[in-house]
């Protein structure tokens, strides 16, 4: 199953798709990683965080600095900002993830809005509301990517990586003690596991690719500004995992697929295509809370047995056994 | 040898003493039971020795070190494993994952191996597999280890939380209330299953209300009542011992 979609991800730019189209499936694929990265600290360790988009800034700040400024190449701006969006995170984590469930929320959607208005407004650092213009494409081993197919081959790598990394932790022992605190946060104490190291490393971990996906972005698009970074980019992110599946792998990448091409595929609905945008998300709340593929954990086989939870009978029948 | 060793432990609430001066030790091997009615402190005490909760005063003394005030982690990893009253295991993960969650504390895998997928990783998880499977097989679970714990009937969840609590290969098992639920039959297999449990070395403490049980597995039994010690010794001591039938049935009786 992965391998087809793999093989036909490779040849899919050969068959001579319009440059409308590569874009799309460009940004699929940066949605991809920021689905992945969110998916490991709110899905597999469930701590609700609603300032994702700010390891996304701190990613593309960085590259576009660098670049600009330094004239740094993608091969090291692209690692450099994943490294300063994990050191933020790790700073924002060690204070912070002490807190639980609504309080940890609401710290993340403050960090959210301290990083994008210090962007605003450090007018030396950042340029604020003018934005940095002018970012360089990317050029790997002294090429410079020319064509959309380019981008398209270096950010479906990427997310390849990503999608690697994070399957490879959620499948080990460390997935497990981050998925344990999810479960039961006290219980997982009493198997030994130090829950906020775990937590701490989760958040750093899943910045780290956000910042990657950042640097990405702001290579692709050569112009950045605060706005593409406020608080509805974080619930987009956040949108994906929870439409995709909490702790679901191919969910996110289901998630990230719709949710990026679900408003130009309504365009021709013209001004109600927000409106319906809207519809399918509440529907989707109601009918299949779990998320698309919620309960689908590994992609294959195994886990995705009868997994009724989540679901209306199953929340009744839990109701029903809890009152009587 | 003394394994457990709980000195004048005293745990106030604001103005509650939900444990008052209570001793408590256990010596290696031992099955140890700590009973008394509803709200005794019983639980409170479970949690004070086990990290949760640290003693306004007294000290705990496990396995030779000094152990109040630390955190539940630290105390796993000395080697004290526990179940809860009511049932908490890791429901969206499988049997064989809350087992092998068990072995966190025996267990190195890192980041970093776990990432590049080095021999050293793979020879640890299938080393933790093939434990957590025979440990499963003990009590007839290794047919369901890829089923999500929820799945489990109740009584099924009650012996993956012992199997769970065992994997960390703990020198003292606390079990909080066990047979809660059961019926007569399960409790039977319970009692079995604990023996084997001691057979194997591991000392128990044990929090139970089945008086069947408790009399018929204890080595030494402790009676709380109010949070205060009211009894100590072996089993028919305690079951004609005037002031723990007074707590359980009143004046009178």
């Amino acid at each position: 199953m992965i391998t087809i979609l793999g093989l036909a991800l490779l040849v899919l730019p050969l068959a001579g798709l319009s440059s409308f189209a590569l874009r799309m499936f460009i940004m699929v694929g940066i949605y991809i990683i920021l689905g992945l990265s969110l998916n490991l600290i709110t899905g597999f360790t469930g701590q609700l965080s609603l300032g994702h988009a700010a390891f996304y800034a701190i990613g593309a700040y960085t590259s576009a600095i660098l670049s600009t400024r330094y004239g740094l190449g993608f091969g090291i701006t692209a690692p450099l900002s994943g490294l300063a969006a994990a050191f933020f995170g790790l700073l924002l984590g060690i204070p912070t993830l002490k807190l639980q469930g609504a309080y940890l929320a609401i710290v993340t959607l403050g960090f959210g809005e301290i990083v994008r208005i210090t962007a605003l407004n450090w007018m030396n650092l950042t340029r604020g509301p003018m934005g940095i213009p002018g970012i360089p494409s990317v050029s790997l081993f002294g090429y410079e990517l020319q064509s959309n197919i380019g981008y398209y081959y270096v950010i479906y790598g990427l997310a390849a990586v990503t999608l690697l990394v994070v399957f490879r932790i959620v499948n080990s022992r460390i997935g497990r003690a981050l998925m344990a605190i999810r479960e039961d946060e006290l219980a997982a104490q009493y198997m030994g596991v130090y829950t906020t190291n775990y937590k701490v490393l989760a958040f750093t971990i899943g910045a780290f690719f956000a910042g990657i996906a950042g640097s990405f972005y702001a290579h692709y698009v050569s112009y950045i500004d605060p706005q593409s970074f406020t608080f509805d980019e974080s619930i987009q992110i956040l949108s994906i995992v929870i439409l995709g599946g909490m702790g679901s792998i191919p969910g996110t990448i289901l998630g990230a697929s719709i949710l990026v091409t679900a408003p130009e595929m309504l365009r021709s609905l013209q001004d109600y295509r927000m409106v319906i945008y809207g519809l399918i998300l509440i529907l989707m709340m109601l009918i299949r809370p779990q998320g698309l593929l919620g309960g689908v954990r590994f992609g294959k086989g195994g886990k995705a047995k009868n997994d009724a939870s989540g679901s209306k009978e199953y929340n009744q029948a839990i109701w029903r056994a809890k009152s009587s | 040898m003394m394994l457990l060793e709980a000195k004048n432990i005293t745990k106030q609430f604001g103005g509650l003493r939900a444990v008052d001066q209570v001793d408590l030790s256990v010596m290696k091997g031992e099955i140890v039971s700590l009973i008394g009615p509803n709200g005794a402190g019983k639980t409170t005490f479970f949690n004070l020795l086990t990290g949760l909760y640290s003693p306004t005063f007294g000290s705990i003394t496990f396995d030779g070190k000094q152990i109040e005030g630390q955190s539940p982690e630290r105390v796993t990893s000395l080697g004290m494993a526990r179940t809860f009253q009511n049932i908490r295991l890791f429901s969206n993960m499988s049997v064989l994952e809350n087992v092998m969650l068990g072995m966190h504390v025996k267990t190195k895998n890192g980041i970093l191996n776990s990432i590049f997928r080095t021999k050293t990783f793979h020879d640890e998880e299938r080393k933790s597999k093939d434990k957590a499977i025979e440990l499963l097989a003990t009590v007839g679970l290794e047919d369901k280890c890829e089923e999500y714990a929820k799945n489990l009937s109740y009584g099924e969840q009650r012996k993956l939380e012992i199997v769970r609590a065992l994997a960390s290969q703990p020198k003292l098992l606390l079990l909080d209330e066990p047979a809660a639920g059961m019926n007569p039959q399960e409790t039977l297999d319970l009692n079995q299953y604990i023996s084997q449990i001691r057979q194997q070395g591991i000392t128990i403490l044990l929090i139970e209300h089945d008086m069947k049980l408790v009399m018929n597995i204890s080595d030494r039994i402790y009676v709380l009542d109010h949070g205060a010690k009211i009894a100590e010794g072996i089993p028919s001591q305690i079951r004609n011992n005037r002031s723990v039938i007074e707590a359980y049935l009143g004046k009178g009786a």
